[in-house]
This record gives structure tokens, sequence and C-alpha cells, in this order.
């Protein structure tokens, strides 16, 4: 060979230069106006969510049949459906739902795939094939029937919703983290920590963990907009959270049968879901861009 | 060769085996409230309850239980219904064809749109065309299944029939309508009620597709051997079909193959958002009414064609990729 | 040493490249990958190109075939001359009878660089079909006589095979088989034993040298093997950073190097005649960054001759230094008296050490 190759040549993310890739991550990220402009619809929305009782102006659950379908109006900014409930204000206390349902998912989710992935990644061996076999076999359930059986327990209620979303959401990111750790496994450092007398926690929490951290942030983003979107077929079907829980998917659900005389029932819980759920696959797309920008072609 | 269809076919039925192994266990062995559902009643009294223990086999040991839910499987025997005493073989048999219709022509579409779109944005990278079937691509992944079928029901039935549109321009958006079939094809009016949940069925899938069979073929454009048939003088259209698309259908064939699934999850929106008499339908209203046989006598097929499809996917692929036929070969 | 060296070149160049720039327009920047190479390249001759990886080499070979990929690849200017002919100004069509009937390549992975879905002898019937008139039956027999004639055992019964079928020797000869099968003047062979095991590469320099000569075609031999070189070209040129640095006949610019950088080249190669103990002398550093190549000369960071102020300031131009024998090099030193004497000196200190 013509050349050696010098240390400094081939620069890697190493530990040492983990400051300036983050900021480096941050300016791109921040270049991309879609994700930024999903960032601040998000903060919105929380905000909306969290404010829901001093912004809106009657109970999320009150009935008033003099009002029924109205359209929206001075007093009803979105309208009312057919029990006379106003629909901003349902749509308003629906993103605490949607909200603290996604969240409540990707922490469990993220917890219990990061656990047996990576221990499935990094012991190998029997342990790697049984929760692999089961997570081929949990991803050929049909969604209804996990949640069928998840109500049919335990009933039509928040928590419930949650773990049967964590159920049918856990294979691909417990996957996708065994994936990372065997990849960080097979590198020398790990080798070298594990030479140095390093005990196996230590090696996982400080080893292998913060170099799996870029796909486990990616995954969250995106875990957050499928849960949402998941939420919301259990609602719209009538398997999910019950009446009267203003849910989002429930008041699309029952806009079914009004779309010919108050389509606006449809439209703002409809268009609040979409963007929602938009604004978390661009904020993932963002994300996944920012942190690992070979991903994209030269112009 | 067979010994390696055969290893595939055992792995199948291992997964088909254990999906529906765990059903039970959901089901049969922890206690839900199938009593109450049985009985329609809150409150059961003692003798009510053993007899209709008796009547379900629920009285039995779990693994008395297990054996005979086999032994009734196996018999082609999917159980009846808890609330209306229905057979799930009758039911099957009723809605499966109006699901295969409408599946057969969502895969047309999901299948000619996303590689076509696919392929053209791959080969003119970064032209207006990409750029938007991109971020359209992008947004079908973001619209809810249900919500674009009532979009599409209010903006091509609702609407036109308020404002008086003519005739052809209508758009019926509930329930099948004449179910005049020629096997797949619509006859008269059918394509009208055939039109819009079939888009709704193939839209998810497309996006997906045209993601997909794009990168794949990005990376073919890039391989050696298509610079290799540049360099040989053929025509690009040559290049583009015969070197490039050949091997980057693979991929998206397995994805399409792969996610029976996912595409019965899309259908049992699709019907229950068109009134559908399909499949997805009627597994939604018997899981709303908590009718569990229903509901797993229908999955259990549904896994198994899931099952079965990816087997499918296997013997395709090794028959258009001579590399797998090598491999399996030296493994036999 | 081949008997051709002794052939004059032919006062018509066959192909003729003058003042190529191809440069790659990414996110980052402009790279220039190919940097104003000018070279010829006569009837029947082997011209030879040497370089480390990312000297802009292959990136030359795939411009003359207008193979750069666009976007981000760009001829930003210079002229092709085939027979005469300017190839930049040829449209699709034209090129396309060029590729594969006149000029053909054979790249560096033949793995990759067949299709894997289709057999070997399709393959190169494909080809045959493109550039001549005939049955299919007729095309297929040429490729089963191509394969036979770069040295494939029972050629009819491994047409049928697929490239993965083959081993990486015998990829590398249904590669050439396939390149020469339109009988083309000129066959651009890019790293054609860099991934072949040495034994077999011997074998494979061989089946080019054979079939080109029976065939009458030139060939041009990129590589970043001088031994390689030194076996079967006529005249090389050494690139660096995208530019050609020196250029000669064969013998000339082995005993005779002028430019630091070949210095290195030859320093580095392992020879039977020298001592086992004695290290090889790698040249230090890494190559340029192509998207800001260093001011002045490109390799003074890495020369440890470049001492003088133009060294780091202007960048030489390529100067005759044996008429004769064709020989120009590119460094600011080469007037200095007494300055082709430092390579031998050095030489023979390393021999006497």
């Amino acid at each position: 060979m013509a050349a050696t190759v010098t240390p400094a040549a081939v620069g890697d993310a190493g530990l040492g230069d983990l400051i300036p890739f983050w900021t480096d991550v941050r300016r791109r990220f921040l270049r991309n106006k879609l994700a930024v402009g999903s960032v601040v619809y998000v903060v919105l929305l929380s905000l909306i969510a969290i404010l829901a009782p001093l912004i809106t102006f009657y109970g999320p659950k009150k009935i008033n049949p003099a009002a029924s379908l109205g359209k929206p109006s001075r007093a009803h900014w979105m309208g009312t459906d057919l029990l006379g409930r106003d629909v901003w204000t349902r749509l308003a206390f629906g993103a605490r739902i949607s909200l603290s349902v996604a969240l409540a998912v990707v922490v469990v989710s993220t917890v219990l795939s990061l656990l047996v992935g990576a221990l499935a990644g990094y012991f190998g061996g029997w342990w790697d094939t049984i929760t692999m076999r089961t997570a081929d076999v949990f991803s050929t359930l049909p969604y209804i029937v996990v949640v069928l059986f998840f109500i049919s327990v335990f009933g039509r209620k928040v928590w419930v919703i949650v773990l049967a979303i964590v159920a049918l959401g856990w294979m691909g990111s417990a996957r996708l983290f065994r994936a990372g750790v065997l990849q960080v496994k097979s590198q020398e450092y790990i080798e070298a920590a594990r030479a140095s007398g390093c005990s196996t926690l230590r090696i996982l929490t400080r080893h292998v963990l913060p170099n799996a951290i870029q796909p486990i942030i990616v995954s969250v983003a995106f875990g957050i907009g499928s849960a949402i979107l998941l939420e919301s077929v259990f609602g719209f079907l009538g398997v999910g959270i019950a009446e009267p829980t203003p849910a989002w998917g429930l008041m699309v659900g029952d806009a079914r049968d009004h779309l010919f005389d108050a389509p606006h029932l449809f439209f703002f819980p409809a268009g609040a879901l979409v963007l929602t759920v938009l604004a978390f696959t661009f904020i993932g797309d963002g994300l996944r861009d920012a942190l690992d920008p070979k991903l994209r072609g030269a112009k | 060769m067979a010994s390696y269809l055969i290893r595939r076919l055992g792995l199948a039925l291992l997964v088909v085996w254990g999906a529906v192994t765990i059903m039970f266990v959901m089901f049969f062995v922890i206690p839900g409230n199938t009593i109450d559902i049985l009985s329609g009643e809150k409150v059961v009294r003692p003798e009510i309850r053993r007899t209709i223990e008796k009547e379900w086999g629920l009285d039995k040991s779990v693994t008395g239980q297990y054996v005979h839910y086999w032994n009734r499987v196996l018999h082609g025997d999917l159980g009846k219904s808890y609330s209306n005493n229905r057979s799930v073989n009758e039911l099957f048999k009723q809605r499966a064809a109006n699901s295969a219709r409408l599946a057969f022509w969502g895969l047309t579409i999901e299948i000619v749109f996303g590689i076509g779109i696919g392929v053209i944005a791959a080969v003119r990278k970064y032209s207006l065309l990409d750029v938007v079937t991109g971020f359209v691509a992008v947004a079908l992944a973001g619209i809810p299944v249900f919500v674009l079928g009532l979009l599409l029901q209010y903006g091509l039935g609702v609407r036109p029939a308020q404002w008086n549109w003519p005739r052809w321009a209508r758009f019926p958006v509930q329930g099948m309508g004449p179910n005049r079939w020629f096997v797949v094809i619509p006859l008269g009016h059918q394509w009208k009620y055939l039109i819009l949940p079939a888009i709704v069925l193939a839209c998810v899938q497309t996006g997906f597709i045209t993601r997909i069979s794009r990168t794949s073929m990005l990376e073919v454009l890039n391989a050696d051997y298509v610079r290799t048939a540049r360099a040989k003088g053929l025509r690009s259209s040559t290049v583009i079909v015969k070197h490039a698309l050949r091997n980057a259908l693979l991929p998206t064939l397995t994805v399409i193959g792969l996610d029976v699934i996912g595409l019965f999850g899309v259908a049992v929106l699709t019907e229950t958002v068109f009134n559908w008499p399909g499949l997805g339908s009627t597994i939604r209203d018997y899981a709303f009414a908590q009718d569990v046989p229903v509901v797993l006598g229908l999955a259990s097929i549904v896994v198994l064609f899931g099952a079965m499809a990816s087997l499918l996917v296997d013997v395709g692929y090794s028959i258009l990729d001579p590399r797998v036929r090598l491999t399996t070969e030296k493994v036999d | 040493m081949t008997d051709r060296t002794d052939k004059p070149t032919s006062s018509e160049p066959l192909l003729s490249v003058r003042d190529l720039r191809t440069y790659f327009h990414t996110d980052a920047g402009v790279v220039k990958a190919v940097d104003g190479v000018s070279f010829d390249v006569g009837p029947g001759e082997v011209f030879g190109i040497v370089g480390e990886s990312g000297s802009g080499k292959s990136i030359t070979a795939m411009s003359i075939l207008g193979l750069i990929p666009r976007p981000p690849g760009k001829i930003e200017s210079g002229q092709i001359l085939w027979k005469g002919q300017d190839l930049l100004a040829c449209t699709e069509g034209q090129m396309r009878r060029i590729r594969g009937g006149e000029i053909s390549m054979t790249f560096q992975d033949p793995l990759s660089a067949l299709n894997p879905v289709y057999t070997v002898g399709y393959q190169i019937q494909e080809m045959v079909l493109v550039h001549q008139e005939g049955s299919r039956r007729s095309a297929w027999n040429r490729a089963v006589e191509m394969l036979g004639q770069v040295g494939i055992p029972r050629p009819a019964e491994r047409a049928l095979d697929y490239p993965h079928q083959f081993s990486g020797g015998m990829r590398q000869r249904a590669m050439i088989a396939m390149a020469l099968s339109c009988t083309p003047q000129l066959i651009i062979c890019d790293e054609p034993t860099t991934a072949l095991d040495v034994t077999i590469q011997a074998q494979v320099l061989e089946v080019i040298e054979k079939t080109a000569a029976d065939l009458g075609a030139a060939v041009i031999l990129i590589t970043h093997d001088l031994g390689v070189v030194a076996g079967m070209t006529d005249r090389v040129a050494v690139m660096y950073g995208g530019q050609i640095v020196e250029q000669g006949e064969v013998d000339e610019l082995f005993y005779r190097p002028r430019m630091p950088y070949t210095w290195g080249l030859l320093g580095s190669i392992p020879r039977l005649d020298r001592p086992a103990h004695e290290r090889l002398k790698p040249i230090v550093g890494a190559p340029p960054s192509m998207l800001r190549p260093p001011a002045g000369c490109r390799f003074h960071p890495r020369c440890a001759f470049a001492c003088l102020e133009a060294c780091t300031s202007v960048g030489p131009e390529l100067m005759a230094v044996n008429a004769d024998a064709g020989h120009l090099a590119r460094c600011h030193r080469i007037v200095e008296v007494g300055w082709e004497r430092v390579f031998l000196e050095q030489q023979e200190e390393r021999l006497q050490s």
C-alpha cells in the first residue's frame, strides 16, 4: 500500500467528540424547517392540553340537548355534537388523552423493549432465541385481537389502552435495540472494557447504552406518533377508551353519522389528529437526518 | 430446495401455532367477563353460571380446554358466537369473498402505483415529481385510514349529493351495492361501490411501497452492474427495466408479501368506514360486542393467511434471485 | 517487458484526452476529482495509469465513457478525442454505439459488476446483440467462444452459470470476455487485479495482454500497483490529487523518476532482490482532501523535499524532462542540477544500510 492511514484522518464520533457532535446535531435539526415547525406545533398542543380547563368554557362531558349539532358560532367556536357538548372543549381535553396515552406508551414501551432487546443482544443464547421468537409471534397477531383481550379483561380504561398499545409495539424497538447492542458489542472498546474487568451492568450502562442512544431518540419520536394513531384507531372502532371521555378517535367515530348534517364534527378532531401524527413523523424524520447525515444523499 | 421449503413450512406452522396458543391463553385461561357476555346480565345466578360453563367447556382443566380447542380447530370447526350462536365457519364463508375482492383491488392499486411512482421518483431523483410524491408518501403515513375514508366519502359522496352534481360524479359511500361480480371483476355499477374503499385500503401501503421501491431502486441504480450495463452500450430504458428494476423488485415484493397482517388491520378500518360486509367489518362488529370466539376464529384464519403469504414470498424470492437458489442447494 | 515497447507511438493517437476536468458538486462543496488531465493513447498501445485510491484515475476512465453519475458529477471542461471526434459533444445515441462497441471497460470488483440475476453467458450475449448484427443463437455462440478464449474451461456449460457460481478470477475473466466480445479498439481495465489473489493476478494480466494483442486493441490499465504496470505497459502516467504528476515510457519512469511521489511509490514496492529485514518505506500521511486540496503543489504536505517557498504557494506545471521518452513531471525542483541523482543516491543508501 502506498500510504499509511493516520488515526486523526478517521474522524469517528468517539467519546471525546461528543460535545461538538450534539452541537452539530442541533444545527442540522434547526435547519429542517418542517421539523422545527412541528416542534412549535407540539409545544402549542401541549400548552392547550395542560391549560385545557382555563381556555375552555364548558365541561368536556357537559350535555346540552338544546344545542345539539350546532354549527361553529361565537359561543361554540367549533360547534357542538349530537349531545350538545362543545367540540372545542372536547378537543382540548382530548389532547390531554392523546398526549398522555402516547407519553405513557413511549415510556413503558421504551423501557420494556430496551430491557428485552438489550439483554437479548448482550447475552445472546437461549434468552435471545426465546425473546426474538416471541417478538415474531407477537407481530403476527392482529391488533384487534390484542386490544379485545385487554378491554375484555380489564375494561375500557386509559391505562388498559396504554398496555394494549405497548403489547402491539414493543417488538419493533426491541429488535432495533438488540441490533444496536450487537453492533456496539462487537466493537473493540467493549472488548477492552471487559478485559479490564468492568462488570456487565457497568458495561451496559456506561458503554453500550450511550452508543445505542441515537436509535432510541428516533424511535421515541416515531413511537409517539404511532401511539396517537393507534389510540385513535381503537377509539374509532369503539374498542378504545369509553365514552364520555373525550378522545379524538372516538369523536371522529361519532362524526361518521353526521357527515351530511354536521361535517364540522368530523373536520376538527380529524384535522387535529392528522396534524399531530404528521408533526411527530416530521420530528422523527428531522431527528434521524440530524443524527445520521449519511442517510441523506448528496445534492 | 425441497428440504428448504419443508423447513420454511415448519417455521411458518410454528409461528401459527405460537400465535393461536397465545390467543388461546389470552382468552380462555385468563378469567375475563365471558360469563357476563354469555348471560347478558351483570349478576349471574350460580346454577346458570354452571350451565353456561358446561355448555362452553369452561369447566374443564386448562390442558383439557387446550386439547379440545385444537381438536376442534384442526377438524375445521372455528367455534360459534357467544352473542348469537352463529357458526364462525359460516360467517367466514359469507364474508371472505367480499374481503378477497376488495383486497385484490387494493393490492393491485398499491403494487401498480407504489412501484410505478417509486421507480419514476428514483430515476428522476430530485425532480418536482420526486419531491411531491415523497411528501405525499410521508403524509399518507400520517393520515389515519378512517380519516382518509371519511374524507373521500365527504368529498366524493356527501358534497356532490348536497350540491346536486351529475350522477356520474357521485359515489355511494355505504355498503357493497348490487354485489355483481365476475370472479373479481366488478360488473355494471359495482365499480362505483368498489373504487373508494379500494383506494382507502391501498393508500397507506402505497405510500410505504413508494418509499421502499424508490430507496431500493436508487441503491440498485448506483450498483456496479448497472454501470456495467451502461458501459455495454445498452439503452437507458433497457438498463432501468432489465438490470435495475429486476433487482430492485425483490425487497419491495418482500414488503408486500410480509404485511398481510398489516393489510388486514387496514381492512378492518376500511370495511368499517364503508360498511363493506367483509371479514374486517365483521371482526370489528364482534370485537365491539366483545364476542371472543368469532374474533379468535377469524383472527386465526388471518394469521394462517399471513404465514402462508410470507412462505410464498420466500419461494418467490428464491425463484427471482438465483443466489438464494444456490445457497439453499448448498445447504441440502 | 514486452516487445511492444520498441514500437514507435503512432503519430495519430487513438484516444486523446485534453485538459479534462470532472467535478462533483456535493453538499460540502465542489470536489475536483479530475483536474486538468491530458494524455494520448495510440492504437494497440498499453497505457498505465497509477495512483492511490481517490487520485482520480477511475473517474478519468468513467469520464471517457460518459458514465459519470449526473448529478452530482459534471465534466466541466476539456476534450476527449476518439479518433478525432470529441466524445463530450456526442449525443447519447452516438455514445451508446461507442460504449462496448469501440471502447469497453472492465471494473474492479467483478462480483458486483456482473448482474446477479442473469447468467454470465446471457450478459455477454446481450452486449453482442446490441453491437452486432445476427441472431440470438450466433450471439450466444460468440459469448461461449469468448469465454473459451479467456481460458474458462467447459465454456458452453459455464455460460449457463450465474456470476456467484464463478470464482473471483473467473469472474474477472468473464468481464474481460464481455469487454472484448465486440472487438473494441480500446479496452479500459479498472483495477483488474485488486480483488484477486496474488496467484490469480498474473494469470488475469496475461489474459488481458494476450487477448487484447490478438484483437489489436489498445489497453488502458488502471491500478494502484506499480508492479502490475511494470510488467505489461508501454507508457505510464502517475496520478495524484486529480492531476497527472509524472508521465513517460515505462523504463524511463521506473529508472529515472523525477517526482518525489513516484519515488515514494517505487520505494513502497516490496522487492525480492532486497534484504528481508529492510522495511518498506510508505509515503507518510493521508491522500489530500479533494474538497480542499492543499495550496501550491498538492503533494507538498507529504513531500520530504518540499523546501522551496514555491512548493507551498504555486502549483507546479507538468514540465518536459526527457522529450525523447515523452517524460513529463510536475515538480518545482526538477530544474535543479543533479536532481535526478537524489533518488538514486537514496536507493543506494538504502541498499547499503
